[in-house]
């Protein structure tokens, strides 16, 4: 193997003066591979795939390992004469998914963004997502596939971050307050997806019970629409409440709502709906028998 | 969450059907369910076992927990011999009902539960499947 | 199987009902038996239901109530059920149970309320 003595690399023109410019985009840059005579070129290529912080693997036709890098070893825990010659689908928690996985790469030339977890021999399980392509030989037969494992833990775990975010966020934006002995309010913002409905549902009905509350005002001015699914779970919650002994009072229904809610031939009889929540207040005084009056001597500017 | 044992319970008096119920409260409970989801899936397992004692007086519901693909859930599956169910599409129509309802409580019992698949032939038998797992 | 006892209470002119929390077929088919012949027996002029520890309603439970709130109502009172569960409301509401056009309060104390309030006429719900 010849070493190359000096320390920087040819410059372009010498690079010229030796070898062709192997492709237009390669003119002007430092010299790549083709610079170099086919011995060193070879350690190269090899040190530039032993540097890679991806775990690099190539794979037979009969889907056993034929090479590994540096970064495999490291990700797996098994030494690099015990991999190869292995199944390389051994090394998953979903061994079938792997070799489906590669079965696409036969297929299809190559995968993009391929889940699956490598099992380490410690029992560590790292989450990566696989690129990976057939390489041919000189005579363009298929000889096996070169996969690459990019290392995505960080990525689910600011997912994780990102979904228990979600849910806190799901939960402060769909408040059950008590307003007054007997009265719970929810203010409900946002759009409302079958999943919050059915949560805010629960949450409702539960503060319902805890509170011994008749009335629970429940405004959705600030809902701008409601799909078919959404409408069914308010009004199953509406019929909920019902069977705890309480009541819904129902207020700031858009223009949009509306219609979603007749077309739906959504029964509404029996649910009393006002315009804002502050009228439906009154409604809820009414239904609790109670009246707000000023206090003695003083002249109070909100009539009961 | 412990792991709930798979289990088996014979169907043969209208008793079993509370000891379905507290099989499946025990096993629903145990593998972290709300209360709320337990109250669903041990309403649809009552449903679904009185049907089996109701038309064919006797038959099995078996339970176990699943792990498939990181999600947890809980299977029940429900089978006799009995007079079968003619029409299963029929039967699984929102508020299907028929004076002899053969297949009652079928719908219910999937709106209740995320999964539901029936088998079933006239003068063969039924086996009903549900599954629910847990939301993350 | 032996179905559990139920007690029927007597107060006033109206009959209170502990259901207890998971009961088989015969207990809920007794509790209707004895309903009815308290309801005789006393002239009561209403029931309250108290199911605060049911855990499970099933269709047949709630057929059994449905069709005991019909008879109570064709003996001259009006039923009241009182103390639903959140879960089990979730439940119910999602099988599409009704109850015979019970009437539904949040408590004991309230369920008694609502019968008391109202003037005695004979029949309806």
């Amino acid at each position: 193997m010849q070493t190359n003595k000096s320390k920087d690399s040819p410059t372009p023109a010498s690079m010229n003066a030796k070898t062709k410019s192997p492709t237009p985009e390669l003119a002007g840059r430092k010299p790549a591979a083709a610079a170099y005579p086919a011995a060193t070129s070879a350690a190269y290529a090899r040190s530039l795939l032993e540097a890679s912080l991806d775990p690099l693997v190539t794979i037979s036709a009969e889907g056993k390992i034929t090479d590994v890098n540096e970064a495999s070893v490291q990700v797996t825990g098994v030494p690099r004469e015990r991999l190869i010659g292995t199944d390389f689908s051994n090394y998953f928690t979903e061994p079938e998914k792997a070799r489906e996985g590669y079965r696409r790469v036969f297929s299809e030339g190559f995968v993009r963004d391929y889940p699956l977890a490598i099992r380490h021999t410690s029992g560590r399980l790292t989450d990566v997502l696989y690129n990976a392509s057939v390489y041919k030989d000189e005579q363009g037969k298929v000889v096996g596939v070169f996969a690459a494992a990019r290392d995505i833990t960080e990525r689910k775990r600011a997912e994780e971050r990102i979904q228990q975010q979600s849910k806190d966020i799901m939960e402060l934006s769909t408040p059950v307050m008590q307003v007054w002995q007997g009265v719970v309010a929810a203010p409900l913002i946002g759009s409302l997806d079958s999943q919050r409905t059915q949560q805010f549902m629960e949450r409702l009905l539960n503060r319902i019970v805890e509170t011994n509350s008749p009335v629970a005002l429940v405004d959705i001015m600030g809902v701008p629409t409601v799909d078919t699914q959404t409408a069914q779970h308010l009004i199953e919650t509406i019929s909920a409440v019902r069977l705890l002994g309480a009541q819904v009072v129902l207020t700031g229904v858009r223009p949009a709502i509306a219609q979603t809610l007749v077309h739906l031939g959504v029964d509404l009889t029996g649910i009393i709906t006002r315009s804002s929540m502050a009228a439906g207040l009154q409604v809820a005084l009414d239904i609790l028998k109670l009246k707000v009056v000023p206090q003695d001597g003083a002249t109070g500017s909100a009539k009961s | 969450m412990t792991e709930p044992h798979p289990g088996e319970l014979p169907i043969q008096s209208e008793a079993d059907i509370v000891m379905a119920r507290r099989a499946v409260r025990n096993a629903a409970t145990a593998l972290g369910f709300g209360i709320t989801d337990v109250t669903r899936i041990v309403t649809a397992a009552s449903e679904l076992t009185r049907n089996i004692y109701q038309y064919a007086r006797s038959g099995a519901m078996r339970w176990r927990a699943l792990h498939v693909k990181g999600r947890v859930g809980l299977e029940l599956v429900f089978e006799d011999c009995g007079p079968g169910i003619p029409d299963v599409a029929r039967a699984m129509e929102k508020g299907f009902s028929s004076s002899k309802g053969l297949g009652m409580g079928l719908p219910g019992a999937k709106r209740l539960m995320d999964e539901m698949s029936v088998w079933s032939e006239v003068g063969k038998g039924t086996t009903v499947q549900v599954r629910k797992w847990l939301k993350k | 199987m032996a179905a559990e006892s139920i007690s029927v209470i007597k107060l006033r002119n109206l009959l209170l009902v502990t259901v207890p929390p998971d009961p088989d077929d015969d207990t809920v088919s007794a509790l209707q038996e004895q309903v009815l012949e308290a309801m005789a027996r006393h002239e009561a002029k209403g029931l309250v239901l108290d199911i605060s520890t049911v855990q499970i309603l099933d269709s047949f439970f709630a057929r059994t109530i449905a069709e005991t709130v019909q008879m109570v109502a064709l003996m001259g009172g009006r039923t009241v059920l009182a103390g639903m569960r959140a879960s089990v409301a979730v439940t119910a509401t999602q099988l599409g149970l009704t109850l015979g056009g019970a009437l539904m309060a949040l408590d004991v104390d309230r369920a008694f309320d609502r019968l008391q309030a109202v003037p005695t006429l004979g029949g309806g719900v």
